[in-house]
């Protein structure tokens, strides 16, 4: 009894070390959403981040998409231009957007990072107010902007996510695309919550339906929304997770929803999908009110293989999470105590990170109200960035709050930027610079990295699983390796699983280090 | 008070009809009273005292409608924070519009605190600004009007305001001896601290209300007791169609399988409209 409670001692004060460098803010002009005397929607939405190496030089470089003037929704000034930051190594940027050819010209939310040509060259798809944008990397830091060469058209629908996935593991990248409402300037309602003129509630938006793009290998994409069941259901989505939740061999997506119930399309492999939340338990949580789900992360928290699912909702709601029992998903909100937890937060993003390496995954969300801070709860809005510890038993605690200030936080990523195998954290927010909150780890716990860039392959480290998934938390990305800690261990064995079957093993492999296998 | 400002706002001017409109207002003869304020805001329509004086008439005649343009007038040329926003106030409150009355007794508390404050907070809830209104209730209790009804009625606020934390500190200090307060600490207690904790009270107030037995169902399914969920949530889904998956969950985990399919294609069907 002693000893156990001077271990959970000990694992409180880490948990105050780690992550308390403060943040630090990038050379990156803060997120314009455009938002004027009026509160269109679009305004709240803002947005994400991509993470990945453009260059193949070992670091991880950074990609933001920003706004524009509203109602119109064109870039008419280079504050309002996407961001491509190069990393120059030890958490040092620098703005490449002018010779990227990534800038942008209209109302951007989100951007997903994934090679669809497999040419070793990370591509990256961008989603906003009136469609997509599909930018080639060419290498060398440049991007040309095929969106119509290939084939790609959302039909000027408004998406905030996507995913790229194997859907029907044919060794080519397909895509699916999150589509959030029909926004119309000319219809939009005023609206006022608690006597003050604020964003809308979703009630007042139609739905729309999701779309699938195939890739038919050859530089070109199929739009197969209506023959894959896709089209079939409307919703208002607002970011997606794909996973293998029927360990079938095939990946399937979770999409949630904006205060509808959530989609889980099961991949039958053959084509199609089957809309399944409510067999599977997660269209709404067990409370039965669809709150307004956000950002979302599947991966396996407790170490049993399979991968779980966690969103982020708006305050009172709580974040549910979902434990994937195989046949169905167990709501674990109140057993996990995340609902108690997180009762009083705003989320957006959210991803699942073994923050201080003791291999067990943590909890990293970017908290921030969707309400206008000229609103009824003025600087309230803004909130800070939180972590909830991974206690090992199937629950949570609250870590802590990161040391940057209070904002509008969105997107969020964990990744390790500057290589010194300790997750850093890289967060948007609204109308302020973007943060790196650098990682502080403990010293004494080791870590492994595993960088298989094929999107649905399945790594298992020790007791530990992850899979490669091109989309998290809300409207982000990170084509990055995949990060294990590994606590005191001092050889883990591993195993890679691609979607085609194949495995590569390695026994007793050292820690510390990155393995690299494509 | 009323005769106290009748003397305060005659003193200034003690002529013959503004002491017959005193005396019978005094003595509630308010025709009589309104007739000679009538008379003099004509012979002397630019002293604001005579409309005053004329409000505080009509509102004792418990004819708020007349009363509050009269207030409005006199406030037109003495807007310094007095006993006519006090009184503005209160006529907004008798009408059912406390929107209204915000504004006036917000002034009001400015001039007398102790008068106003609650009447302030009585003025915010029936606006449903329950965040502002929990917030006068609880600075109402440092007024001569502190009592536990104000206390619960802030705490009420908070839960209303989805403040639990502020609830609980609230609701901790009373006696919770009827169901509503029952519901709503038994409410607050599973936010804050899980469902375990509530336990108690929403057992307590499920005998009288509804909304406590949706609450104690939810609550005892989340600790897996279905069984002992299952009437509640019966009971409650009557009432509230979002209720219908968590009874299909408590149906299903007992074994009702059938039942549990019918409340699950029920609820799709009753909350899908919301697109």
């Amino acid at each position: 009894m002693r000893r156990c409670s001077r271990k959970l001692f000990w694992r409180g004060a880490l948990g105050l070390l780690a992550f308390s460098i403060f943040a630090v803010d990038l050379p990156f002009t803060p997120l314009f959403t455009g938002e004027g005397t009026r509160h269109p929607l679009p305004a709240a939405m803002l947005g994400g981040i991509a993470v990945f190496d453009a260059d193949n030089d070992g670091l991880l470089d950074l990609y933001f998409p920003n706004g524009a003037p509203l109602p119109v929704g064109l870039k008419t000034s280079p504050a309002h231009s996407n961001r491509f930051l190069h990393n120059e190594g030890n958490l040092r940027f620098t703005d490449q957007t002018a010779d990227s050819g990534l800038a942008g010209s209209g109302y951007d939310i989100a951007a997903t990072a994934g090679d669809y040509d497999h040419d070793g060259l990370t591509d990256l798809l961008v989603s906003g107010l009136r469609g997509i944008t599909l930018y080639r990397n060419l290498g060398q830091g440049r991007f040309e902007d095929v969106t119509a060469k290939v084939g790609l058209d959302n039909h000027g629908r408004w998406s905030v996510g996507a995913a790229w996935l194997d859907y029907d593991r044919d060794g080519h990248l397909d895509l699916f695309v999150v589509n959030y409402v029909q926004w119309n300037p000319a219809t939009e309602r005023a609206c006022v919550v608690d006597g003050h003129p604020d964003f809308c509630h979703p009630r007042f938006y139609s739905a729309q339906p999701n779309a699938l793009f195939r890739n038919n290998g050859h530089g070109g994409f199929t739009d197969v929304s209506i023959p894959s069941g896709i089209a079939s259901h409307p919703g208002k989505g607002m970011a997606v997770a794909v996973a293998d939740f029927n360990a079938d061999g095939y990946p399937d997506i979770f999409v949630s929803n904006d205060r509808v119930f959530n989609f889980l399309f099961q991949n039958s492999g053959k084509g199609t999908f089957a809309e399944v939340a409510f067999d599977r338990g997660v269209a709404a949580p067990a409370s039965g009110d669809p709150p307004s789900a956000m950002g979302v992360d599947a991966q396996d928290y407790d170490n049993d293989g399979r991968p779980d699912l966690i969103y982020t909702a708006l305050r009172d709601e709580t974040f549910p999470l979902y434990r994937n029992q195989g046949s169905d998903f167990q709501d674990a909100a109140v057993s996990s105590k995340m609902g108690v937890l997180t009762r009083p937060m705003n989320g957006w993003g959210i991803v699942f990170a073994d923050l201080d390496n003791d291999g067990l995954k943590d909890v990293a969300v970017a908290r921030g109200d969707v309400l206008s801070p000229r609103g009824a709860r003025g600087d309230k809005v803004r909130e800070p960035l939180s972590w909830f510890r991974n206690l090992g038993n199937k629950q949570f605690a609250l870590g802590g709050n990161f040391a940057a200030p209070p904002a509008q936080y969105r997107g969020l990523i964990a990744a390790d930027l500057n290589n010194d195998g300790c997750l850093d954290l890289v967060a948007t927010s609204l109308s302020q610079p973007a943060r790196v909150i650098p990682g502080n780890c403990p010293a004494a716990n080791n870590w492994l990295k595993i960088d298989v860039r094929e999107a649905g392959a399945r790594v298992q480290v020790g007791s530990q699983s992850r899979h490669v998934s091109t989309a998290q938390g809300y409207a982000s990305s990170c084509q990055c390796p995949l990060h294990f800690g590994l606590g005191p261990a001092a050889a883990v064995d591993v195993r890679v699983t691609w979607p085609s079957g194949r495995v590569r093993e390695w026994k007793a492999a050292k820690p510390n280090q990155t393995l690299v296998t494509q | 008070m009323i005769p106290l400002l009748l003397f305060f706002f005659q003193a200034a001017d003690p002529a013959l009809l503004s002491q017959q409109g005193a005396q019978a207002l005094r003595a509630q003869r308010f025709n009589e009273a309104e007739s000679a304020y009538r008379q003099l805001v004509k012979q002397d329509p630019a002293n604001p005292m005579w409309r005053m004086n004329l409000g505080i008439t009509l509102h004792s005649a418990g004819r708020y409608p007349e009363a509050v343009p009269e207030f409005d007038q006199f406030l037109k040329t003495n807007p310094p924070p007095g006993p006519a926003h006090l009184l503005l106030g209160l006529s907004h409150l008798k009408l059912k519009q406390p929107c209204d009355a915000i504004a006036p007794l917000e002034k009001a508390i400015r001039w007398n605190r102790d008068q106003a404050q609650l009447e302030l907070a009585d003025a915010l809830y029936g606006c449903k600004r329950y965040g502002p209104a929990a917030k006068a209730y609880e600075a109402a209790l440092t007024t001569s009007k502190k009592s536990p009804a104000v206390a619960r009625q802030a705490a009420h606020c908070y839960w209303n305001a989805r403040q639990y934390a502020d609830a609980k500190r609230l609701f901790t200090g009373l006696p919770l001896d009827d169901p509503t307060s029952q519901y709503e600490f038994g409410d607050t207690l599973v936010r804050l601290d899980g469902p375990e904790a509530g336990l108690p009270y929403l057992e307590r107030a499920a005998a009288s209300l509804l909304p406590a037995r949706a609450e104690l169902g939810k609550a005892l399914l989340a600790l897996g007791r279905a069984a002992e969920a299952l009437p509640h949530l019966e009971a409650a889904a009557t009432a509230d169609p979002a209720l219908l998956l968590p009874l299909s969950k408590a149906l299903r985990a007992t074994g009702r399988t059938a039942e549990a399919d019918a409340a699950q294609t029920e609820y799709k069907r009753k909350l899908t409209p919301d697109r």
